[in-house]
């Protein structure tokens, strides 16, 4: 979803107790970006955040995103639009070289099993999650209507 | 003399382009920094390096201080490679080498006080406990994907050759 006005900024995790680290994004050309308070969140895009408390951040959203995520051959931070989880297959659709997919279970502060597209195994790509996805050729990941 | 060629079947596997691990998560450091017991000028730059090469540098902002632990503070923010998991970050600023070091963990976020002083580089391990291992993923290897496409087609030009072959050794008979 688009972030709503007021929502705009990495300043609304201004109350996250991050013990020094700072939130991050991940760009397939230059490697981790480090996120400023004025910088804009992205649609569909994937960020990591540390906090040393389970703490609730409220974000107002409204309509879809306006422009799809560009992806670059190799690894990718990356979300999936819309309002209900889906799996790989289905929300990747639109994607030819995607073969992995891989989400985080902050519960556990692991990485979950790997995603592979055409594998028997499902992988679910909820809104709000972001997650790792390699494709081998760069891509365009489009909003759902 | 009668010769047999059986048929020849060629297995056509599918190729899976090879696959890196996931990035890990850069290893952020702040704190003090002196220079022969003086707090370093404002405006300073300090590097991260790991075996010679630069891995991420920041900027003084005060004299005697780089970085904060505020999250939006601009840290050293070094970037490793999986490969480079374990190995020593040295820190510099120009010609001249901290004595502190570190062992490059993903994820960690330290607060580490450089003290350059001659003779003494690299004398001080600053390593810490990794307490971030989850944020390194299980990739499958290219063996355990499954196989998009397998097809069994004919060799066509196997049989001729190996027919020539046979032919001739016949003649010299």
């Amino acid at each position: 979803m688009q972030p709503s006005s007021g929502f705009e900024t990495a300043e609304v995790f201004k109350s996250v107790q991050s013990a020094g680290h700072s939130i991050l994004t991940y760009d397939g050309s230059s490697g981790w970006v480090t996120i400023g308070k004025n910088d804009l969140l992205r649609p569909m895009t994937g960020y990591w955040i540390y906090s040393t408390t389970s703490v609730s951040i409220p974000l107002t959203a409204s309509g879809i995103p306006t422009e799809s995520k560009a992806l670059t051959t190799g690894w990718n931070l990356a979300g999936v639009s819309g309002t209900t989880a889906q799996t790989a297959e289905l929300a990747l659709s639109g994607l030819s070289s995607w073969t992995y997919v891989v989400t985080y279970d902050n519960s556990s502060q692991q990485y979950r099993d790997a995603g592979v597209k055409g594998a028997q195994a499902q992988t679910m790509l909820a809104p709000g999650e972001g997650f790792w996805i390699y494709v081998n050729s760069p891509e365009s990941l489009s909003p759902a209507a | 003399m009668n010769y047999r060629i059986g048929a020849c079947l060629l297995l056509i596997t599918a190729l899976v382009a090879g696959v890196c691990a996931i990035p890990p998560l850069p290893y952020e450091f702040y704190g003090n920094v002196t220079v022969n017991d003086t707090p370093a000028q404002a405006g300073v730059v300090i590097l991260a390096k790991i075996n010679g090469t630069e891995v991420g540098n920041v900027t003084a902002a005060a004299a005697g201080a780089y970085g904060g632990p505020g999250t939006f503070d601009r840290r050293l923010v070094v970037n490793g490679g999986e490969e480079q998991i374990g190995e020593y970050i040295t820190f510099w600023i120009g010609d001249m080498q901290a004595a502190e070091k570190v062992k490059l963990y993903a994820g960690e976020s330290q607060k580490l006080d450089l003290t350059f002083i001659p003779g003494k580089e690299g004398s001080v391990d600053k390593s810490v406990t990794p307490s971030q291992s989850g944020t390194i993923a299980d990739i499958p290897t290219e063996d355990a994907l499954p196989v998009p496409t397998q097809t069994k087609a004919p060799l066509l030009i196997a049989p001729f050759a190996a027919g020539l072959a046979l032919y001739l050794l016949g003649r010299r008979d």
